[in-house]
């Protein structure tokens, strides 16, 4: 190929893998415990990619956009899953809250760079759709975790002053709008301090990825910038209809709150 | 007698906290009267069901079963919001939300979407809670942060009688206070009690408040609910 990327065989990898070795050591002998850890992530990571590598030339092959659409609800509820195993005290029903609230955001905000920002039909295919999505559910899933963990914790530390709210005549929206505020700010401040340095002190993936491969650093940086502000939009959209969504599960209708979940 | 609420066979069960375990039973058929105007006192040991009691009668949590009647009518009949803006709530911890004491006492105008007060309603409603001279005229303008438990909890006092409710639920005030100033709250309760002629229900576990401010009480213990005028001595064990 001529657009300069060396091409990279499992020997390359295995070289890599080196490094981790030397990880391991170091955590073996100051006694950091970290070893089976480490061991396990790996050997997850490199099944986990070679899977995903061998899928998307499947995938790339057939060209099909249901298969698509079909591979990142997958995605969405791999991440529903991961994100109610990352809660303490996961709420009844918390699935579909999230599995909702993770795809309406990744999938709207998707959609909104695919179909008007990119402005281009190659963009509907598998090779954008695939690496965009999962970048969005991915981004999502770290969001609404810190959120939904925040706001329980939150729920559970102003529950006095949720009851005084309510028993002054407020609803449940307006009685934990304080924890939701914190909720929502804890989900979105590592998006926040990534805008801030962006490209300042890290060069962001994709950039890393299309400069690499010999494009234009300047084409290189307005895509990266796309990709930020649809991981943006993506997690204020899911992160904000979690909690509405969750708001839901922890108050009865009557504006009660529900303390045996806390 | 003039019943203002009326408990019909009520029992409260806690929903589990873990999935498919067990419901608590914490109040027990309980069948009473609330007279009104009254001082009410709730008193039973620690861990009795008292503060849950409390909390069924502004529906911040409602009976798995039996029916509570407010001035004959079942309190589910009510707009829940409406209910429990007719009575004040003083928790157990003194609440402080941001901002000075008058922003604190500004909050009951302000946080009810479906009732609007012009500025000079609010003003005047607090002046007039000024006027009851719970805290000293300095505090006003400072940050309710920075009151001592004391003044927080007599600011939490006059945030519940901010909208001239008739009825006062008292959740353990004096529990997070020194005897000193348990004195000189419970002092402001009875005599705002008296002045307003406010149905007041107080949770307590401490023995010489049931004796000074309770015209009624309710005894609580292991889920067993019984005026003062149907037990003579101690309840029975159980």
């Amino acid at each position: 190929m001529d657009d300069g990327l060396i091409n990279v065989e499992w020997l390359n990898v295995i070289i890599a893998l080196g490094l981790v070795a030397v990880a391991i050591g170091l955590s073996y002998f100051q006694g950091f415990g970290i070893e089976k850890d480490l061991i396990v992530g790996v050997i997850r990571s490199v099944l986990q990619l070679a899977i995903l590598g061998w899928l998307l030339v499947y995938v790339f092959n057939i060209q099909s956009i249901w298969l698509t659409v079909l591979i990142l609800v997958a995605m969405g509820l791999i991440a529903s899953f991961t994100a109610k195993g990352r809660m303490k005290r996961p709420y009844p029903g918390a699935i579909p809250v999230l599995w909702i609230s993770i795809t309406a955001g990744s999938f709207f905000s998707l959609a909104y760079i695919t179909i008007l920002s990119f402005s281009d039909p190659v963009a509907l295919t598998p090779r954008y759709l695939i690496p965009l999505g999962g970048m969005a559910i991915g981004n999502v899933l770290n969001g609404i975790t810190l959120a939904s963990e925040r706001f329980h914790r939150e729920l559970k530390s102003q529950k006095d002053m949720i009851e005084v709210l309510l028993s002054l005549g407020a609803d449940a929206y307006r009685a934990a709008a304080e924890p939701m505020r914190h909720a929502f700010t804890a989900a979105l401040i590592p998006t926040i301090n990534a805008l801030m340095v962006i490209g300042l002190i890290q060069i962001p993936g994709v950039m890393v990825g299309l400069v690499m491969s010999n494009q234009d650093p300047q084409v290189a940086a307005r895509y990266q910038l796309m990709i930020m502000f649809m991981l943006v939009g993506a997690k204020v959209i899911s992160v904000t209809l979690g909690l509405r969504l969750s708001l839901k599960k922890y108050f009865t209708p009557e504006h009660q709150l529900r303390s045996e979940l806390l | 007698m003039d019943v203002l609420f009326e408990f019909r066979s009520v029992s409260f069960s806690a929903p589990s906290r873990d999935k498919g375990g067990n419901s608590t039973r914490i109040i027990e058929d309980a069948s009473f009267q609330i007279e009104r105007g009254k001082f009410t006192v709730i008193s039973g040991p620690s861990g009795a069901g008292k503060s849950t009691l409390l909390r069924l009668f502004n529906r911040l949590a409602d009976p798995t079963s039996g029916d509570i009647l407010l001035d004959g009518k079942n309190i589910c009949e009510y707009p829940v919001m409406d209910l429990r803006r007719r009575m004040g709530w003083v928790p157990q911890v003194p609440v402080r939300f941001n901002g000075t004491v008058e922003d604190n006492l500004r909050l009951p105008f302000t946080i009810s979407k479906a009732h609007k007060y012009s500025g000079a309603e609010i003003k005047s409603a607090i002046d007039e809670l000024k006027g009851l001279k719970l805290l000293n005229d300095e505090l006003y303008t400072r940050k309710a942060d920075d009151l001592s438990v004391g003044e927080a909890q007599r600011l939490n006092l006059l945030r519940s009688i901010a909208l001239k409710p008739g009825i006062l639920l008292l959740d353990e005030p004096t529990s997070a206070l020194d005897p000193e100033t348990s004195d000189v709250l419970l002092t402001q309760i009875d005599r705002i009690q008296k002045e307003r002629e406010l149905t007041t229900i107080m949770v307590s576990h401490r023995p010489d408040e049931v004796k000074r401010v309770g015209e009624q009480v309710i005894r609580i213990k292991n889920g067993i609910v019984r005026t003062d005028g149907e037990i003579a001595g101690d309840l029975p064990n159980g």
